[in-house]
């Protein structure tokens, strides 16, 4: 994203939005049940999406994930294994691989969608993880805004193209 | 004051009918009181709930209606979002009105139109549904008094009934407040669209452009629907606050259940009831039903008795009876262009060029309009549905989200007396009071309209060089309940008369869109505002 255009509120509220966070799960780490630590699946996080991702929301997603899937431990290993063997250079080349099976991309996509979305297991027994800090929302943050947090007065108008001009 | 009663005047509903009738009386220093179902709730909940919420909720995807909302639903007072509306005819009925103290303006979209004179005529004039007693001219003042209390902007000069001419309809001063600016999504449309012949109307809305009473302008939180963020949007809690300034008291998770008729025909009390089920009894001198357009009918019919024998109100049989909505159809498509729908607020651009003529006597007129809604959720579900990840899925969110248009038409529906809301005779809510009932269908005139208002949405996709992705005929529903004690002359075939007083009980009003005897295409809120308006005036000549 390009900083120069994230105002100084929208920096205030994205620092405010993580400290909340923090404050809403302290001491949440993975689940002792689990043998994918923090730092193991915020790693494989990073590749799947090719983002800068925050510690603090991919320990909650592990744990979300880890509740909706019980293999999730299995699916992690194999992804990073998968990774690790080919040494991919992105996620582009991870799609592009002739051997990518069904079940790896299945996998894939369940923890990209719950970045992406900022949600975990199906609508019945749906979990929020994020809301504005849902990836989704980073390729179009400069031109509109999440809902309910809108830019301010006389942000917009007919000579006011989005993303270009403020 | 009230020495007999125990208030000058009982509103049951606090919503913006009711808020602004309480506003108003209680302002005069007649002692209020004021009912309400449900709870009183505050914006800051309302907000975080949504934002925490992991299925988003709104007009837009009411297909998930059901797995949340970010209003409460208590036993007492079931929401409407859910299972709580029973659906007996051959097309939903699936509204949502919000049953807390300030109602369903809370997440309404908050246009503000008035009707324009001949939809106070359809009968005369053009052969259909039924004709008003009042005429535009002589609600005209009333609309603007009551664009005064809600605090409206809206853009002065439009010749809202989409000719492309001169203003219209006539008014005897101008908008409250001056009108949103278009996004630039909204220029851009109408660049493409106006060679094609298609007359852009901005909506009057209830977003502050101005610092208004308490209210900050418009910051452009796109979530007009389910909550204004910040309270620069009106809702009926605050005509609710004003009335509380004024001294009137309001009584939430107080369900009115019980009218008492006497002898003389008059109502001579209201029983509520709490969610713990006790059962207490208010009287007044004026009673006023704000209940909206199901709850209210609901309350009347199920209190049959020796002084009325049909029900409140109900010696036409009409109460619960024509009931109308807006039913609509919509269109997806893609623009090969950036548009970014979802800048500024959901307000709407919209083209009503089908407003009024004579082929009113064949198909209904209809009101075109374009979402403004950011459509990143929906389009980012729909990607990864897919399976789309890597640059790709970064790409598409993107370029979709700038080029995806929902189109959407609302149209005018007749009223029709098969059309109605019932207590339904089994079901019940938690307090023993039957849930409403629903029988709705759409008939040969709405599907004219219909083919009519596909020959419009093909033609602005063949404008915008835009690929149609799906077209819904789906009987929409467009959350505007209207209809069910439907005004009149003749107390035959008529719930209330001019003065929205019902013709059987002449110290009992009623309220809001309910009293309307045609739906035009419009959103209703601003002519149910006026009509509440004109009762409080009555009221107080009486009291």
């Amino acid at each position: 994203m390009n900083t120069s255009q994230i105002s100084r509120r929208a920096l205030l509220q994205g620092s405010a939005a993580v400290l909340a966070l923090a404050a809403l799960a302290p001491g949440v780490v993975a689940n002792p049940a689990l043998a994918a630590t923090d730092d193991a699946f915020l790693k494989l996080s990073t590749f799947l999406t090719g983002k800068s991702l925050n510690p603090t929301l991919s320990a909650r997603y592990l744990v979300a994930l880890a509740k909706h899937n019980p293999d999730l431990d299995g699916e992690i290993t194999a992804l990073q294994g998968f990774i690790d063997q080919h040494g991919f250079a992105d996620m582009d080349a991870f799609l592009a691989a002739p051997d990518l099976s069904d079940d790896l991309k299945a996998s894939a996509l369940k923890i990209v969608s719950a970045w992406y979305l900022g949600v975990v297991g199906e609508p019945e027994v749906a979990e929020l993880i994020a809301y504005a800090d849902a990836l989704m929302y980073v390729p179009t943050n400069p031109y509109i805004p999440v809902p309910t947090y809108g830019p301010g007065p006389h942000t917009w108008g007919p000579d006011i193209i989005p993303g270009v001009t403020k | 004051m009230a020495t007999d009663f125990d208030a000058d005047v009982i509103v049951i509903g606090s919503g913006v009918m009711g808020g602004i009738i309480a506003a108003r009386v209680a302002k005069a220093g007649k002692k209020v009181i004021i009912l309400e179902s449900g709870p009183r709730v505050k914006r800051r909940d309302i907000v975080e709930t949504y934002r925490n919420a992991p299925v988003k909720l709104s007009l837009a995807n009411a297909k998930l209606q059901g797995v949340g909302s970010p209003y409460p639903s208590l036993p007492h007072s079931p929401s409407t979002y859910g299972d709580y509306l029973q659906q007996m005819g051959p097309v939903k009925f699936n509204t949502s009105y919000l049953r807390v103290v300030g109602g369903t303006t809370w997440h309404f979209g908050s246009a503000l139109w008035r009707m324009i004179p001949n939809d106070f005529a359809l009968k005369s004039k053009y052969g259909r549904g039924r004709d008003w007693p009042i005429s535009y001219d002589e609600l005209e003042p009333w609309y603007l008094q009551a664009e005064m209390d809600i605090g409206v902007t809206g853009t002065d000069g439009q010749d809202e009934s989409g000719k492309g001419g001169a203003p219209y309809p006539p008014r005897s001063a101008p908008y409250p407040m001056p009108g949103l600016k278009p996004s630039h999504f909204m220029k851009k449309l109408m660049d493409r669209l106006t060679p094609g012949g298609f007359n852009p109307v901005l909506e009057a809305s209830a977003r502050a452009t101005v610092p208004w009473k308490k209210r900050p302008i418009c910051a452009g939180n796109n979530a007009c629907n389910p909550v204004c963020p910040i309270a620069a949007k009106y809702d009926g809690s605050m005509s609710i606050d004003e009335a509380e300034g004024y001294g009137a008291q309001v009584l939430d998770n107080a369900v009115v259940h019980k009218i008492d008729v006497g002898d003389d025909r008059q109502i001579s009390a209201i029983w509520y009831k709490r969610p713990d089920g006790s059962e207490h009894k208010l009287t007044a001198a004026r009673y006023v039903m704000a209940a909206y357009a199901i709850e209210s009918p609901k309350i009347m019919l199920l209190n049959k008795q020796k002084n009325a024998p049909n029900g409140i109100a109900n010696s036409s049989d009409q109460v619960g009876r024509n009931l109308m909505d807006h039913t609509g159809i919509s269109m997806n498509v893609m623009a090969k262009e950036d548009y970014w729908p979802g800048q500024g607020p959901t307000q709407l651009l919209t083209y009503v060029n089908n407003r009024d003529g004579d082929f009113r006597r064949d198909f209904p007129q209809y009101k075109i309009k374009v979402r403004n809604t950011t459509p990143v959720l929906s389009t980012t579900q729909k990607l990864l549905a897919k399976g789309l990840m890597g640059s790709e899925l970064d790409a598409e969110i993107k370029r979709q989200s700038a080029r995806s248009l929902n189109w959407a038409i609302d149209f005018e529906t007749l009223p029709n007396p098969n059309n109605r809301v019932t207590p339904h005779p089994e079901k019940k809510d938690a307090l023993g009071i039957p849930v409403p009932a629903i029988w709705y269908d759409v008939d040969d005139y709405w599907h004219a309209g219909k083919e009519q208002g596909l020959k419009d949405l093909y033609r602005i996709a063949e404008l915008l060089d835009a690929d149609v992705v799906s077209v819904d005929e789906g009987f929409q529903n467009r959350q505007h309940i209207m209809g069910t004690t439907i005004m009149g002359d003749d107390p035959a075939d008529s719930v209330v008369d001019r003065d929205c007083r019902t013709h059987d009980h002449k110290n009992m009003f009623i309220a809001g869109t309910s009293v309307m005897p045609s739906s035009s295409c419009v959103n209703p809120t601003l002519t149910g505002a006026a009509l509440s308006v004109r009762i409080a005036a009555e009221i107080l000549k009486e009291i």
